[in-house]
């Protein structure tokens, strides 16, 4: 049988879509439920199941998928994660380096989990806009 | 890069859907390819030029500009 060419390669079966979607929402009721029942606002926490729901989503294979989506995810990409790495910058700097204490030496930074949600979701926007406009 | 997949197309009375479906992408890939928004795979290239019975190098032809991209 010939290899499939790598213009066609996706990680996941589109069925794995599902899957990101359920965990994303599953996070979402999770963090809902502790922040009104037990008055806990854990960002970092719940930014695990959303995170690894956003790769199963964008690196799934869609039912249209063809050569030019995966050209399109990858333009994608190249314009979420530096743009995530911008914001998260600016957030540490200006909103979580301000809580630094000099008592404990520490302070706030956003997680590698929240940093990947950002950038996946920037990621997600920018290829639907552009499958959109091109 | 220019390609005559228009006037192909128009030849054959094939729609962009058409094409699409002979060839197995989506109607959008194919109206970004006629477009030269986006260019396609030596693979797809010969599917499309397959389907109209003619050589690639009929289809799709270099500009002097694509010479200048990296």
């Amino acid at each position: 049988m010939p290899a499939k060419p790598s213009s066609f390669f996706f990680v996941y079966p589109n069925k794995m879509r599902i899957l990101g979607i359920i965990l994303i929402l599953g996070a979402i009721l999770i963090f809902i439920y502790r922040m009104t029942s037990f008055n806990i606002v854990d960002l970092s926490g719940a930014s695990f199941p959303v995170a690894f729901g956003l790769i199963l989503i964008f690196f799934s294979k869609e039912k249209d998928s063809d050569e030019r989506t995966v050209y399109l995810k990858f333009k994608a990409l190249a314009l979420g994660v530096p743009l995530a790495a911008v914001i998260v910058m600016l957030i540490n700097y200006y909103y979580n380096f301000a809580g630094y204490s000099i008592e404990t030496d520490s302070w706030y930074s956003i997680s590698a989990f929240e940093y990947l949600s950002l950038a996946l979701i920037l990621a997600l926007g920018a290829f639907h806009y552009l499958k959109y406009k091109e | 890069m220019q390609n005559t997949i228009k006037v192909e197309r128009a030849k054959m009375e094939l729609t962009q859907a058409d094409l699409a479906e002979k060839v197995g992408v989506s109607r959008q890939t194919i109206n970004s390819i006629e477009k030269g928004r986006f260019v396609p795979s030596t693979l797809l290239a010969l599917k499309i030029a397959h389907v109209f019975g003619a050589k690639v190098d009929h289809i799709f032809s270099l500009e002097p500009e694509d010479w200048d991209e990296g």
